[in-house]
């Protein structure tokens, strides 16, 4: 257990700027995730903690202990890739013992280790396979048991679940969180996927073009998202931004519904808005449409529970709302969160 | 007539027949394979087939007659010492060259699979020993290996290597083929010249095709350079390693140029093996039902390296 420190670090690829000033803080024992498109530098940050790549300028310290220079073997670093990376020749035990063997642990140790991690994550029987008779699942597994068996200070995990198909996903999620909590290792998570992010993350740091944009509970980047880019990345869809007296006005589609659904004694702001298409998606309706005094290219959507029954149709001019709080206000130029203005 | 009316006017049988034959998967398929087949039968099968039957003939360049002689042939040539020199010279040949060659194509490959500035021209000199046409390459070698005007002998010289009380000493001249040992590691030395760069080439090919992700999960998993070499990469390219091994063996199994041009098989016979030996007596002698016999000697020896590797580099495969 460690807790990790990314000090201003930059890493350019000829001119590109991978990472283009970072700092960032992560707690011990905290899971927590990096967020972004892809390209957006996450897995360069990661790899630069892990040591496979080397920052241009600024420093990393992993428990206090500046490790910047040194090669990924002397940081007491697990990863695990998307890929899984498991060594195709070697059995799953093989796999598992290999950190042991090449970090100098006693022989005598290690078949209790790799039985211990094994058992963990339920592959005692699957220790004399080879990584090619596994399922994606499985093999998923044997990455996380390779990670952990060492007991490493920091667990890097870059888009591990990106693999496994949607129902397999879900289930994994909820593995890897009680996994994580169990051993209480200090994770970093890189994914582009929100849904993982929200549901995982003790903190979610949202990054793009190389910056950090915001680094907070999933809670705060989803209801006091910093920037627009914040703003419009999560969320599905994501949060609707409005041109208004020379800055935006922000409101996420949950909190925008029609007049009559929205409760009477809740402050609120009114919006006369141009159906022009009706999606229905089971759980929820989502209204697309323009805003009066919106430019035409600007649309915004509604999304509507299922519980909200009133019609809707196409061509309507309907009278729509949203309460006061869940308002947000954002500079036109720098995209940056601002306090209330006018209405 | 228009391109668009084809196939669609009732009447028009010819080009209706044309396009069946052309959606025909029977059809084509023996069509596209017919080519093949024909280059194989006619470059490969029928000199096999007629390398056979002279080896139980008594046919000779200098005249048509061909009598069945059975097994004559192969006893005759089991009998003569050459024989059993040439077999072993041969393997000895095939083994030694391919050791250092495996070592060596290892270590060049290692070193091109890096990023460097100018890899691109230190791979180019490297392919050239297997560019060059082998009896050129070969006479250069016989050339700087010449008994008395060889460069070698020189440095040796200069070095106080050769001459009067050196190590080497006290002769003037190595005479690298003039001499029993000498002569053969002279003929193993210039092989594996020539075969390097092609395994060199091949173990590249499988070293830069192992994902990154797998090398960089052993460097994080703390391994370092030694354990990532004889643990990881080694083993992973195995199976390309023994297809590159299995080519060596066969180029030098089968090459009769390096031997032929540079000793022929002298000094006496000790350097002779079976391609040179076949080559001198069935054709510079006249005698091509003996040399045949011995042409066909290989072919077992060659096919039990093709199923061994072949079956050892398939149980290695791995993903």
């Amino acid at each position: 257990m460690a807790t990790v420190d990314i000090n201003n670090v930059t890493k350019h690829f000829d001119d590109v700027r991978a990472i283009d000033g970072v700092t960032l803080s992560v707690q011990e024992g905290e899971f927590l995730v990096l967020l972004g498109p892809s390209g957006c530098g996450k897995t360069t940050l990661m790899r630069t903690i892990a040591g496979l790549e080397h920052p241009t300028s600024g420093e990393i310290l992993i428990d206090g202990r500046n490790v910047t220079g040194l090669p990924p073997r002397a940081r007491d670093v697990a990863m695990v890739f998307q890929s899984y990376a498991l060594y195709p020749h070697k059995t799953v035990f093989n796999n598992i013992v290999f950190p042991l063997k090449a970090q100098g642990i006693p022989k005598e140790e290690w078949d209790t280790r790799v039985r211990e991690a094994a058992q963990v994550l339920g592959l005692e029987k699957l220790l004399d396979r080879r990584p090619r008779q596994l399922s994606g699942g499985e093999r998923q597994r044997v990455a996380l048991a390779r990670a952990m068996v060492r007991d490493p200070k920091v667990m890097l995990l870059d888009e591990p679940l990106s693999n496994l198909d949607a129902k397999l996903r879900a289930s994994a999620r909820d593995e890897l969180q009680t996994f994580q909590r169990r051993l209480g290792t200090t994770t970093i998570f890189v994914t582009h996927d929100q849904v993982e992010a929200m549901g995982m993350g003790d903190r979610i740091a949202v990054m793009s073009g190389g910056k950090l944009r915001q680094l907070g509970t999933p809670h705060e980047v989803y209801t006091e998202s910093a920037d627009t880019f914040v703003a419009t990345f999560l969320g599905s869809p994501g949060m609707n931004l409005i041109p208004r007296n020379g800055y935006l006005l922000g409101f996420r589609p949950e909190n925008f519904l029609p007049r009559e659904a929205m409760p009477s004694q809740s402050q609120i702001e009114t919006f006369r808005f141009d159906v022009k298409r009706v999606e229905y998606l089971g759980a929820d309706r989502l209204i697309y449409g323009i805003v009066d005094h919106a430019p035409d290219d600007v649309i915004s959507i509604a999304r509507l529970p299922s519980a909200v029954t009133f019609p809707i149709e196409v061509h309507e001019n309907h009278e729509f709302a949203v309460a006061h709080e869940h308002l947000r206000y954002f500079d036109a130029d720098t995209g940056l969160r601002i306090s209330p203005q006018p209405l | 007539m228009s391109d668009s009316t084809i196939g669609t006017i009732p009447g028009q049988e010819k080009p209706r027949r044309l396009l069946s034959l052309a959606d025909s998967e029977r059809f084509l398929g023996s069509a596209f394979l017919l080519p093949a087949v024909i280059y194989i039968i006619a470059l490969v099968g029928v000199p096999f087939v007629a390398a056979i039957g002279f080896s139980v003939s008594d046919v000779t360049v200098g005249s048509t007659a061909f009598d069945f002689r059975g097994f004559q042939n192969f006893e005759a040539i089991l009998k003569t010492p050459q024989f059993l020199r040439a077999l072993s010279n041969s393997i000895l040949f095939a083994v030694v060259t391919q050791v250092f060659v495996i070592i060596g194509a290892n270590l060049i490959a290692q070193v091109l699979a890096m990023d460097f500035r100018g890899k691109w021209i230190a791979r180019f000199f490297i392919m050239m020993p297997w560019a060059t046409p082998v009896a050129l390459g070969a006479i250069a070698w016989l050339w700087l290996l010449d008994s008395k005007f060889s460069p070698f002998d020189w440095v040796l010289q200069r070095m106080h290597l050769l001459g009067p009380h050196t190590l080497f000493g006290p002769r003037l001249h190595m005479v690298f083929l003039g001499r029993e040992q000498l002569a053969m590691a002279s003929i193993i030395v210039v092989n594996v010249w020539r075969l390097t760069p092609l395994a060199s080439v091949i173990l590249m090919a499988g070293l830069t095709s192992i994902s990154h992700d797998i090398l960089d999960q052993a460097n994080v998993d703390g391994s370092g350079f030694w354990r990532t070499l004889f643990e990881i990469k080694l083993p992973l390219i195995m199976p390309i390693m023994s297809i590159a091994l299995l080519f060596g063996m066969i180029f030098t199994l089968s090459d009769m140029a390096i031997v032929y041009v540079l000793t022929r098989g002298g000094p006496v016979y000790y350097t002779q093996v079976l391609p040179v030996w076949a080559y001198m007596k069935g054709i510079e002698g006249g005698a091509l039902g003996e040399g045949a016999a011995v042409a066909i000697f290989l072919f077992p020896v060659l096919l039990a390296v093709v199923i061994f590797v072949l079956r050892a580099s398939r149980r290695m495969e791995v993903t």
